[in-house]
């Protein structure tokens, strides 16, 4: 059997995988890592009222500060929201490499299963800088949006360099307003939810990121 | 304007005013309200005053209503409008305990969304999607949009398709086309194609039909997501548009291959594989494809073929495959395909009339083969052989020892009174030599062995009996009579019901088992008991034989 055959097997709807960047360092101890956490309980309970949803979204989490892989990718049934603490420095230029090795990854499951799948989302959230060498980051993540391997999200919190994000991100990072993570991950859930119903290969018209600062 | 809550007034034609409670349900273009005088029917209320066109659309639809339309969809039933004049929304029937359709199609919402759903009851369900599709082509309609959302299943897999207002309507000489589609139901043809104004041909339904199907049938696999064979990527939407059907007869002439763990093609009859063929040809494109009644047949045919696999519960598969395809896919993948919860829905289902008839198919094994019958005469055995030869030479060999003393009595001149004792003691040796010769003889031997021979092929009869006769079968028979007749008794106790059904299904298996487990011990226990009798045989006819010679 080919790796992975079983689950496919189970479940072949076609997948939308989307893998979360999360900033852990220390910094981001306190409020905001609480925040963080719940955000992700609220993201896993509002993708399993979603009966489609829950059989095609697939969730995965690395973060950094240390480099960790907290979750392949599942489906939210199967996801089980971490408590993250916050520790150490921001290797963000290796977190990124990191997860986009796990979506190539993905995606050859998905090929060997006959397993469609819709364009991958990354979301990167940090409140810092990297602070390990993130050119090669930035190059992979601008290789892969021009070849459409993936659509690349970079989230700001509190005093998160918006310039180095614009570096990384092919598209404008945004900024989150406050610690607002519950309305950022409301905001992916019912993102992803759409996108999850959309046409493979054309991407849906995202409800507006009512979480972000003007 | 947009509409964020409900309007505080709705008027239908006429002008009665509806009462609007509780909101069912959000989607993009509306909410779905429950009517508060009328409980059987909802109120779907878009976000903004539908276009003349639109409204006109719902018109025509009510118009077309029709008992065969009402029984099978959510149909419009009356156009609402706002005080204003602007039409609004509309009045339809509310369904109630119904799931969208890929609730059922994939393996794994299947198992908690239709406990109990076998392959049954899925080729059921495809055959009242084929119906389904018929009755709306036979008014003239088109579904237009067919996907994995707008058909409803009930837990006794029967249907209702919603989102009518998307379907394409044919009605007072007028066509109202659908604008939209899913593309993984489209047609190669219409493939990249603006939906909007194009009028669906039935042979366009025809080909969202087949997908369903096969997506119903084909534990949620859907017909054209393969595995390439070329380089990068596949979506479904270019492997439709290039006829990469990845279970066809050409599959390998369009680089593809079924996925690992997918059902084979032959999990259907070849009529239904043949429909599939046909439905996702490139030439069906010019050609058309089958259409909703040649797959209500087909199914139909499918169905009435279906047999339940000995060893997997749960596992009904087409009566043309030798072995159950479930059992091999689960193994290979570790996934357990369909409930095995015995639930109301399939309680009713058991058919138990059908299930008898199988079970009488299964042959009653007979007596046990009469291993006597053919044996052959016994031979005598080397060692009686070997004993009679000796004793053959006993009387020759006397003779001579005797002879001396007896040539004695005549050849010398004694007196008579001598010669008598020397041919008596002539006489006396004869018999004591023989005698003595005798002793050497033990018939004792035979009477042992053909007593041990007998009490072997006593044991082995005895064993023989018990396990190439019928008793086991006609035990297990006697069980399942008593289970039948629980079961009718049951009446009206669903879950009564469904435990004997378990247990009926459990009997029936080891019935099978126990019919070939004879089938197996007769094979191999035949030779040794033959050859056992053979022996008895032969003991006693050595036995008799020196016993007489003796």
């Amino acid at each position: 059997m080919v790796f992975g055959a079983s689950e496919f097997a189970d479940n072949p709807e076609p997948r939308c995988p989307c893998l979360l960047l999360l900033d852990t360092s220390g910094s981001m101890d306190g409020p905001a890592i609480e925040e963080l956490n719940n955000g992700l309980i609220l993201f896993k309970h509002e993708l399993c009222t979603d009966a489609l949803a829950m059989k095609r979204v697939e969730v995965a989490i690395v973060t950094f500060g240390p480099v960790r892989t907290l979750a392949d990718f599942h489906t939210p049934d199967e996801f089980q929201p971490p408590r993250l603490e916050a520790s150490g420095d921001t290797p963000m230029g290796a977190a990124i490499v990191a997860g986009l090795e796990m979506i190539r990854h993905r995606k050859s499951a998905y090929k060997a299963n006959g397993i469609s799948y819709y364009r991958p989302w990354v979301f990167l959230i940090t409140d810092g800088a990297p602070t390990d060498p993130w050119d090669r980051a930035a190059e992979m993540v601008r290789i892969g949006e021009e070849a459409k391997g993936f659509s690349f999200f970079a989230v700001g919190v509190d005093k998160a360099d918006m310039g180095v994000l614009s570096g990384i991100s092919v598209r404008a990072p945004l900024k989150l307003a406050g610690l607002r993570f519950s309305d950022l991950f409301a905001w992916l859930s019912s993102s992803l939810s759409n996108l999850s119903r959309s046409h493979v290969g054309q991407p849906p018209d995202l409800p507006p990121a009512w979480w972000a600062q003007r | 304007m947009m509409l964020i809550a409900a309007p505080e007034e709705v008027l239908t034609q006429n002008g009665r005013r509806v009462g609007l409670g509780r909101k069912l349900g959000q989607g993009g273009e509306g909410a779905i309200y429950e009517l508060t005088d009328q409980p059987d029917l909802v109120a779907k209320i878009f976000h903004v005053p539908l276009s003349p066109g639109r409204a006109g659309k719902i018109r025509a639809m009510i118009a077309a209503r029709s008992p065969a339309l009402d029984r099978l969809t959510a149909w419009p039933i009356e156009l609402l409008s706002l005080p204003t004049g602007e039409p609004i929304g509309l009045t339809m029937p509310r369904i109630a305990g119904y799931r969208e359709i890929h609730q059922l199609y994939s393996p794994k919402s299947r198992r908690a969304a239709f406990p109990g759903a076998d392959w049954r009851f899925l080729v059921r369900v495809a055959t009242n999607v084929a119906r389904a599709f018929a009755t709306l082509h036979a008014e003239g309609h088109a579904i237009a949009d067919v996907n994995h959302g707008g058909i409803l299943v009930g837990q006794d897999a029967r249907l209702r398709l919603i989102d009518c207002d998307s379907f394409q309507i044919r009605a007072g000489g007028r066509c109202f086309p659908c604008d939209v589609g899913v593309p993984t139901f489209t047609p190669p043809e219409l493939q990249d194609q603006a939906l909007t104004g194009v009028v669906r041909s039935e042979s366009h339904d025809n080909f969202g039909l087949a997908v369903m199907i096969f997506l119903v049938l084909f534990m949620g696999r859907h017909p054209y997501a393969g595995r390439y064979l070329g380089e990068g990527d596949m979506p479904i939407e270019r492997a439709i548009k290039e006829h990469r059907f990845a279970y066809g007869r050409q599959r390998h002439l369009v680089s593809m291959d079924q996925p690992p763990g997918a059902p084979p093609i032959d999990i259907v009859s070849p009529p239904v594989a043949e429909l599939f063929e046909r439905a996702f040809a490139a030439e069906s494109v010019y050609l058309g494809r089958p259409s909703a009644a040649e797959w209500v047949e087909a199914l139909g045919g499918l169905e009435a073929a279906l047999v339940e696999c000995p060893i997997g519960i749960a596992h009904w598969h087409s009566s043309e495959l030798v072995a159950c395809p479930w059992c091999r896919i689960e193994a290979a993948t570790g996934v357990p395909l369909f409930s095995t919860e015995v639930s109301e829905a399939t309680a009713g289902l058991f058919d138990l009339a059908a299930f008898w008839q199988q079970l009488l198919d299964i042959k009653h094994p007979g007596p046990a083969p009469d291993v006597t019958a053919g044996a052959a005469r016994p031979k005598l055995s080397p060692i009686a052989r070997r004993t009679l030869w000796r004793r053959s030479w006993q009387g020759p060999v006397a003779f001579l020892i005797a002879v001396g003393p007896a040539a004695l009595s005549f050849g010398i001149d004694v007196p008579t009174l001598a010669r008598l004792v020397f041919f008596v003691a002539a006489i006396v040796l004869f018999f004591l030599v023989r005698w003595a010769l005798r002793g050497s003889l033990d018939v004792g031997t035979f009477v042992v062995r053909e007593h041990e021979a007998r009490k072997l092929w006593q044991s082995t009869l005895a064993d023989w009996e018990a396990k190439a006769g019928p008793h086991r079968f006609d035990d297990k028979r006697a069980e399942l009579e008593k289970l039948k007749d629980w079961w009718m008794s049951a009446e009206g106790q669903p879950q009564h019901r469904g435990r004997i059904e378990a247990a009926i299904r459990k009997a029936f298996d080891e019935l099978h088992q126990i019919a070939n487990q004879i089938e197996v011990d007769r094979t191999s226990l035949r030779q040794n008991a033959e050859e056992t009798y053979a022996l008895m045989l032969q003991t006693q006819l050595d036995l008799k034989t020196v016993s007489r010679k003796a």
